[in-house]
């Protein structure tokens, strides 16, 4: 068990006595990995993502062996031509077995709105029937709301509608978009997330941590919330650069691998 | 009906029977759930057959109670002479396939049904978070492309809202703020504490075992954190629960979309339900194992998203229903002899609008010695004392000791706030539901337990419960 000096933020705290190996030890070898202030203006991402419970990692009464991981999480970001970014997205989840490929455009705004079309391709790498699914997405204006439809072999969905004002966007975009998104401010107004891509979140929220700033491997860390309807409180550390630096769902917390990703995947 | 229609059943896991918006819960939001409320009939009072994920599921692909099956709690061994769901459908003509937990021990779920997903790691109880959005996948993937000749069984077993249980874990070691002190939820924001926080202590000793020991049988380090929970903190709990059915619900809703988009969707019955409640703070509990409603009573719709088959839609009943009834409902859809001590009744005629005689209470089982019945307004609890030579047949009223017992009025005291089995003028009332749980228990071909695994729970189990009746002293 670690002690107290060892214990980490209670937000992704998860040396439980379940989680082996050590969580915390795996959570700070990746942030020891690069130096705090360093730059991440680059336009990709890289994110290890540990399993926050032995449940979905391994059974308790099992020792997993290796290292602590369930996948990885990258972020590639390029300007469009219309002055948004286009976003590809890939997480691969060796539980699951899924790895998924996302694919967007948004709009250049505090908060980035999705725009046009968009794609999510899952491939099901756990050797069972299913291989795999090809999604494409857009919206569709419907008297003063909008539409989210998504297309699954020439069948169309219409997968949740929405105030046509309220921004939508990808959970994805708040890893570099949270500091405009709260623009100095503690709470954010209420915004939908399309999940995955594939399903409509209304209202969600995003409101800064009522604890001050923290430090982790020598990274001060300042924390925010989000959570909305059908989405569990996800907690953002993010740096003094407003580098989302740790991420932690409800099962899973992404630890950024340092500027340009250097390290290899997991 | 001249052609064998497809059967998509589509089940969720630790919901409590009135966590859907639809039934009149202001807390969460279920449009999809909803949306399957409207398009069916509602069953308002379905009981899982044992409140735990394997026996309740083991019964549901069986049609067997608990203790003629073999799997009383998590741990148990499904009897390898008995057919599953999954194998009578395939026999009988049927594509049947499956994805998500599946959670029947003893039993491979590969073998009995064509598997379309099933994990990497592959799914035991939790992590609804990772898996759940792949289950999807696989329904839509399938809806989108079947184009088989058999009609075809899609079983969609969804894992959330059981990741309440990683919730209460997250606990055990650590001191979490709740959200009001996270600066991230107004109190106005949280759900009220339940009516029936506050509970009657008069309970059988099982359930003091199991649930209310510092030492009890499972998840005590919980237990200890909530025995500190402030009033917020339960709140916060129940609200954190609602969010996990809703997560479930946006899943559900992408299936639904794609079956209304399909050419199936005329042709297709869909069977919701979950395996068990969640007590969320009901008589300051959580998870599930005991006998009270939150924990044993359900959610379970059968609903048509089209016109052509004759379900009444929008309807709710009072029949009492259990997890027992699934495959007898599945079996009379499929157009397929139920087999012998298949103990279910089909919902269908009741689907139709059809009037037939039903039955007065449904029986209960948990943790290999507790029992229920429940009537259209009682119900009745009891146990088993552990017997002193344990022969792994789960016990009965021929062949063990019968323990504590709690009565309720559950139009009187719908929470099961006081409990009745002492009062004098209600002994009739516990006389004629003992004597009924009693026949039923006699109908039963109990059986022993698998030898390994299964028998080594009741040893252990059963060792700390006659400690506790050495210690018992009647109030």
């Amino acid at each position: 068990m670690p002690t107290a000096a060892e214990r980490l933020h209670w937000s992704f705290d998860h040396d439980t006595g379940l989680q082996r190996p050590h969580f915390g030890n795996a959570l700070r070898a990746v942030l020891e990995g690069w130096a705090p202030g360093s730059a991440h203006e680059g336009a990709v991402r890289r994110y290890k993502m540990l399993p926050n419970f032995a449940a979905g990692w391994h059974q308790r009464w099992l020792d997993p062996g290796g290292e602590l991981g369930v996948g990885s999480a990258e972020i590639v970001r390029t300007p469009d031509a219309s002055g948004g970014t286009h976003y590809r997205v890939r997480h691969d989840n060796t539980t699951s077995g899924e790895q998924v490929a996302l694919d967007f455009h948004t709009t250049g705004d505090p908060l980035p709105r999705l725009t046009g079309r968009w794609r999510v391709a899952a491939v099901n790498a756990a050797g069972d029937a299913h291989r795999g699914i090809d999604v494409t997405g857009s919206t569709e204006a419907v008297s003063g709301r909008r539409a989210v439809l998504l297309a699954v072999n020439g069948v169309v969905l219409r997968a949740g509608e929405l105030d046509a004002a309220l921004p939508l966007t990808s959970w994805w975009t708040l890893f570099d978009a949270l500091p405009a998104v709260m623009g100095g401010g503690s709470e954010t107004g209420p915004f939908a997330v399309l999940e995955d891509l594939e399903k409509v979140r209304v209202p969600c929220t995003v409101r800064a941590l009522a604890e001050g700033p923290i430090e982790v491997a020598g990274h001060r860390l300042r924390g925010y919330c989000q959570h909305g309807a059908g989405m569990l409180p996800s907690y953002w550390w993010l740096d003094d650069r407003g580098t989302a630096c740790v991420v932690k769902s409800m099962f899973h917390t992404l630890v950024l691998r340092g500027p340009g990703g250097e390290e290899d995947e997991a | 009906m001249s052609t064998r229609p497809n059967i998509v059943f589509i089940n969720t896991d630790q919901q409590t029977w009135d966590a859907v918006s639809a039934y009149g819960n202001p807390w969460l939001h279920t449009p999809n759930m909803d949306r399957l409320v409207a398009s069916g009939t509602s069953f308002m009072r379905s009981y899982c057959t044992d409140p735990v994920c394997a026996p309740a599921r083991t019964s549901w692909a069986t049609g067997r109670y608990t203790s003629e099956a073999g799997v009383p709690f998590n741990g148990g061994h499904l009897h390898n002479d008995i057919p599953d769901l999954g194998q009578l459908l395939r026999a009988g003509g049927y594509g049947a396939f499956h994805a998500g937990k599946w959670h029947v021990e003893g039993r491979d779920v590969t073998r009995s049904f064509h598997n379309l997903y099933y994990g990497a790691r592959r799914i035991g109880a939790s992590t609804g978070e990772f898996y759940d959005p792949a289950i999807t996948h696989a329904a839509l993937q399938f809806l989108t492309t079947y184009e088989g000749e058999k009609p075809f069984y899609l079983q969609l077993a969804f894992v959330n809202p059981h990741d309440v249980c990683e919730y209460g874990h997250n606990y055990e070691e650590k001191d979490i703020p709740h959200a009001v002190a996270q600066g991230i939820l107004r109190e106005e924001e949280l759900p009220p504490l339940p009516d029936n926080f506050e509970y009657d202590p008069r309970e059988p000793l099982q359930h003091r075992v199991i649930r209310r020991d510092d030492d009890c049988l499972i998840h005590w380090k919980i237990l200890r954190k909530t025995r500190r929970f402030s009033a917020l903190d339960w709140r916060f709990f129940a609200w954190s629960l609602y969010r996990f059915v809703e997560k479930v619900d946006a899943e559900i809703g992408l299936v639904l979309d794609a079956l209304a988009a399909s050419r199936f969707r005329d042709d297709t019955v869909v069977i919701f339900t979950v395996d068990h409640g969640e007590a969320a703070g009901q008589h300051q509990m959580f998870q599930k194992f005991t006998l009270y409603e939150e924990s044993v009573r359900v959610p379970l719709v059968v609903a048509s998203l089209g016109d052509r088959l004759p379900v009444e839609k929008g309807r709710r009943l009072d029949h009492l229903v259990s997890g027992v009834d699934l495959p007898a409902t599945m079996c009379d859809y499929a157009g397929i002899p139920v087999p012998p001590r298949c103990l279910g009744r089909s919902l269908r005629p009741l689907v139709e609008g059809r009037s037939v005689p039903w039955r007065d209470g449904v029986y209960i089982e948990s943790n290999y010695w507790g029992r229920a019945l429940v009537t259209a307004t009682h119900k009745y609890v009891t146990e088993y004392r552990p017997k002193e030579v344990e022969d792994y047949v789960p016990p009965g009223p021929d062949s063990a000791e019968r323990g504590l017992e709690q009565l309720f009025d559950l139009q009187a005291d719908p929470g099961e706030t006081r409990n009745l089995a002492t009062d004098p003028a209600h002994a009739a009332t516990l006389a004629a539901l003992r004597s009924a749980l009693v026949t039923e228990e006699r109908s039963l071909q109990r059986r022993p337990l698998a030898p390994g695994r299964p028998r080594k729970v009741v040893d252990q189990w059963g060792a700390r419960l006659r400690r506790r009746w050495l210690e018992y002293r009647p109030e």
